[in-house]
């Protein structure tokens, strides 16, 4: 009797193309923290994973990789209260080695973050909050290269003892080690894989294109920076090892025209999933929306998963797109998660019925509502979900 | 240089996308006296086109924000000179527009304003993450004929019904339609909420508002 495949397994065999016994069904649970209601929550991804893992699901445990100032740097902060202004202003500075950056927010009632502004928050985007953003200038992507150093000693034992945890309880459970993109939209402590995704938080959407326009050399420049950040974290990842698969979330990346993503993006990410392979992981690439024009650079890049996959709000062909890269690339995706929080049982149904249809002959399918279970979608429109997936692929019932 | 040569030359400029030739051009109206609203006009001509080709899929999002920015560069520099001179500028209608409490994407509402003024119409744009009374409030300070809502998010989208309640609230409702837009929003969204408008891309926005502004 051969013994029943672990979830890892399962999982590992869905993203090879390699025969399954059903595809997976995985869902992100991004911003909620619970199954059916509050009260069926989770303190912690571990109790996550079993409560999941129960009901037949896939699911991951992951580590969030530490980020540490350089120890030259200072930084200040102050509040004020400026006539003509709706909201108080936040200053921000850091004193680098190769110079000082400065940062001006408008501490919108909103704003989560208390006097502090983070580096990497959605919440700095929007033109009507950010005075100055923190990149503007050559000198400003000077300084930044001296913003970051490598951890120290405490800092790397800590982040063992970490890691280890997360290790042992994936090795216990059979569960994969995922690792990239952390749990909650705020990554303040933690870091996360990216590439021009970062290009928001630290410039803004549009000056981001604006330079990259006008003065080209400078976002060269900038993008060399959070490659660099980002090579570190695949090689620390690869130090203390473990982890299957790498995340790198690009959700502001289909923002660039297939023209500036193959001038400014393409090389860098090639260079990145190479990287990735080479420390013994598989590389997800996280892009839910416009991913269409796309998909040839996907196949160049050598990507071995597509987070995102949306035939509603993302406008993705299924049928294309399988047969574009399914091949090659496994889906992941499929449902549309506003049919999951406001549709009817029958549109679920009708939903998954499709996404299984065009996505899963000949496996690399690993279906999910896209791009989360939010807080209040109704789990029953869940629960047909995931009886529409074991209706059509014989999947198991929860334990 | 006369005012219908810079006009084309503006147009031309935003199809390049070439931000620095917008500026610069727009800089020569003023230093020669030229007419202002003809030069505002080859600026919307350029951004039209530039609408025309995304909605067609000839062009990308970043090519409409960069078309967008210039747009933007070159009213920065009319602006000041049509108020000065006290020039009429014909309008096709009044927007408030913002993104919804709780949404801090703003860049497809931020679009849709540009096409809007582009079309002639008058923009009160209220930013992103914009609370319910602020929509109620710009909208009776403003005579407002439109109240636009973008909400990317599922999570946000209920802030538009939320915005729309509170308007019936306020006794304003009735002078204004209501549009809402977003990636998290559908026309049978827009239905079962009230609003008499949706689009999914800022190109057919302009086509709505037109029509709303039309049976107001």
């Amino acid at each position: 009797m051969t013994a029943e495949p672990s979830s890892r397994e399962r999982l590992l065999a869905a993203i090879r193309h390699s025969e399954v016994e059903y595809p997976p069904l995985y869902q992100k649970f991004w911003h909620r923290g619970c199954l059916a209601d509050r009260t069926d929550g989770w303190k912690d991804q571990f109790e996550r994973v079993k409560k999941t893992t129960r009901l037949g699901l896939e699911d991951t445990v992951g580590f969030s990789i530490p980020r540490t100032f350089a120890p030259e740097v200072k930084i200040s902060r102050r509040k004020e209260t400026i006539p003509g202004e709706p909201s108080a202003l936040l200053f921000q500075e850091y004193q680098t080695p190769k110079g000082t950056l400065k940062q001006i927010v408008r501490q919108t009632g909103d704003w989560p973050h208390g006097d502090n502004i983070p580096i990497f928050t959605d919440y700095v985007v929007p033109r009507v909050r950010s005075k100055k953003y923190l990149i503007e200038t050559i000198g400003d992507v000077e300084a930044l290269s001296s913003l970051f150093s490598n951890l120290g000693r405490t800092q790397l034992n800590n982040f063992q003892a970490q890691v280890d945890q997360v290790k042992r309880f994936a090795k216990e459970n059979g569960v994969l080690v995922e690792v990239g993109a952390t749990f909650t939209s705020e990554w303040v402590d933690g870091d996360s894989i990216f590439l021009a995704d970062a290009l928001p938080w630290l410039c803004g959407v549009e000056n981001a294109l604006v330079l990259a326009r006008k003065n080209p050399d400078l976002v060269h420049k900038l993008l060399d920076i959070i490659s660099e950040w980002t090579s570190n974290c695949i090689d620390l990842i690869s130090q203390v090892g473990g982890c299957d698969v790498i995340m790198h979330r690009a959700w502001y990346e289909s923002f660039w025209s297939p023209n500036l993503y193959k001038t400014f993006l393409l090389p860098r990410l090639k260079k990145e999933v190479d990287l990735v392979h080479r420390a013994g992981a598989k590389f997800c690439y996280i892009m839910c929306s416009s991913i269409m024009p796309y998909l040839e650079f996907f196949k160049e890049m050598g990507i071995d998963m597509l987070y995102g996959v949306d035939p509603v709000q993302g406008g993705a062909d299924l049928m294309k797109l399988k047969q574009t890269i399914g091949d090659k690339v496994c889906i992941w995706g499929g449902v549309n998660s506003a049919v999951t929080l406001t549709g009817n049982k029958q549109g679920v149904e009708q939903a998954v019925e499709e996404a299984m249809r065009e996505l899963s002959p000949r496996g690399g399918f690993i279906l999910a509502a896209i791009d989360q279970l939010f807080e209040d979608t109704k789990w029953d429109n869940f629960v047909a979900m995931m009886e529409t997936w074991r209706k059509l692929t014989g999947a198991p019932k929860p334990t | 240089m006369a005012s219908t040569e810079v006009a084309a030359k503006l147009k031309q400029a935003v199809l390049d996308l070439d931000i620095d030739r917008v500026q610069s051009l727009a800089e020569e109206v003023v230093k020669q006296n030229l007419d202002p609203i003809e030069a505002l006009n080859g600026l919307s001509d350029g951004i039209r086109i530039i609408g025309q080709k995304f909605g067609a899929g000839e062009v990308f999002l970043s090519e409409l924000i960069l078309a967008g920015e210039a747009m933007k560069t070159g009213l920065d520099v009319l602006r000041p000179v049509i108020l000065q001179r006290n020039l009429q500028l014909s309008s096709s209608g009044s927007v408030v527009i913002g993104t919804v409490h709780g949404d801090v994407h703003d860049i497809g509402k931020n679009i849709v304003a540009t096409m809007l003024e582009a079309a002639g119409f008058e923009v009160f744009d209220l930013g992103a993450d914009v609370p319910a009374e602020k929509f109620v409030e710009q909208t009776k300070q403003s005579n407002a004929q439109i109240v636009a809502m973008s909400a990317l998010l599922t999570t946000t989208a209920p802030e538009q019904k939320v915005v729309i309640e509170l308007l019936t609230k306020a006794g304003v409702r009735g002078g204004v339609k209501v549009a809402v837009g977003g990636a998290a929003v559908s026309a049978d969204w827009a239905r079962e909420i009230g609003a008499e408008g949706y689009s999914d891309n800022a190109v057919d926005s302009v086509k709505l508002f037109e029509k709303l502004v039309s049976t107001t």
